[in-house]
């Protein structure tokens, strides 16, 4: 994924999970190295 | 790390109660944090970001909110402690954003009117944060007595809390760096 600011490739740093056993993921976070900006893949809906 | 870029640290008022003696915690707070070198600041009250109540979450995220904890690398809440733990227009507006917090630290101001300086809302907190992402750190600053800290013009009357609030944000400042270079740099695969 690349920051929709400034081009960048982001890193993806967080996967948060919904469940106890940690089989679904809810959100996955990206943030970019040079501007800071949070970018999020919603992986399964609420 | 690209160290041009200053730490952004917001201080959030989480009370709209009228007469708060909070606020004058938190104007402290803020102070202090401007004064720190190669960092940025502001002061978010919540009760001038007027959030509906007839929804909740984030179909409700105030995009000026959004954005100030989204540039933040640390956040700094100051909350009273009402009957033990934190107003419940606070968690209405944390619980507005998410993906905003993760991996961020957060440091926690209690403000009460008895002597245990909002010990307890600051307990209740650490689920929430857990939950919402954010990193706890071990430092707080506890204003206990608020009365007798401010007076009603906001002036501080206990120099304490100018060397207590010191090491907390040094504590606060420490995790905002290691975290930011953490998100940016060090990936979950």
């Amino acid at each position: 994924m690349r920051c929709a600011s400034c081009g960048t490739p982001m890193n993806k740093h967080a996967e948060k999970p919904m469940t106890l056993t940690g089989d679904e993921i809810i959100l996955a976070v990206h943030t970019c190295p040079n501007c800071g900006k949070v970018e999020s893949e919603e992986l399964k809906g609420l | 790390m690209n160290e041009a870029r200053p730490l952004s640290i917001p201080v959030i008022l989480g009370t709209t109660r009228k007469g708060r003696m909070s606020r004058h915690a938190a104007q402290f707070i803020w102070e202090q944090v401007r004064k720190r070198e190669g960092v940025i600041t502001e002061l978010i009250d919540i009760a001038e970001l007027r959030l509906p109540v007839d929804d909740a979450g984030e179909a409700i995220k105030d995009p000026r909110f959004s954005e100030a904890v989204e540039r933040a690398d640390a956040l700094i809440i100051v909350s009273p402690e009402y009957n033990h733990s934190f107003p419940g227009l606070l968690k209405h507006v944390l619980d507005s954003c998410l993906k905003e917090y993760i991996h961020k630290p957060a440091g926690i101001v209690g403000v009460s009117a008895g002597i245990f300086g909002g010990a307890r809302v600051i307990e209740h907190f650490q689920p929430v944060l857990r939950e919402l992402g954010l990193v706890s750190i071990f430092w707080d600053v506890n204003f206990g007595s608020i009365h007798k800290v401010f007076d009603q013009s906001g002036r501080l009357m206990d120099d304490a809390y100018i060397r207590r609030t010191d090491k907390f944000l040094g504590e606060l400042i420490w995790m905002a760096k290691v975290l930011r270079y953490g998100r940016e740099h060090v990936s979950l695969q």
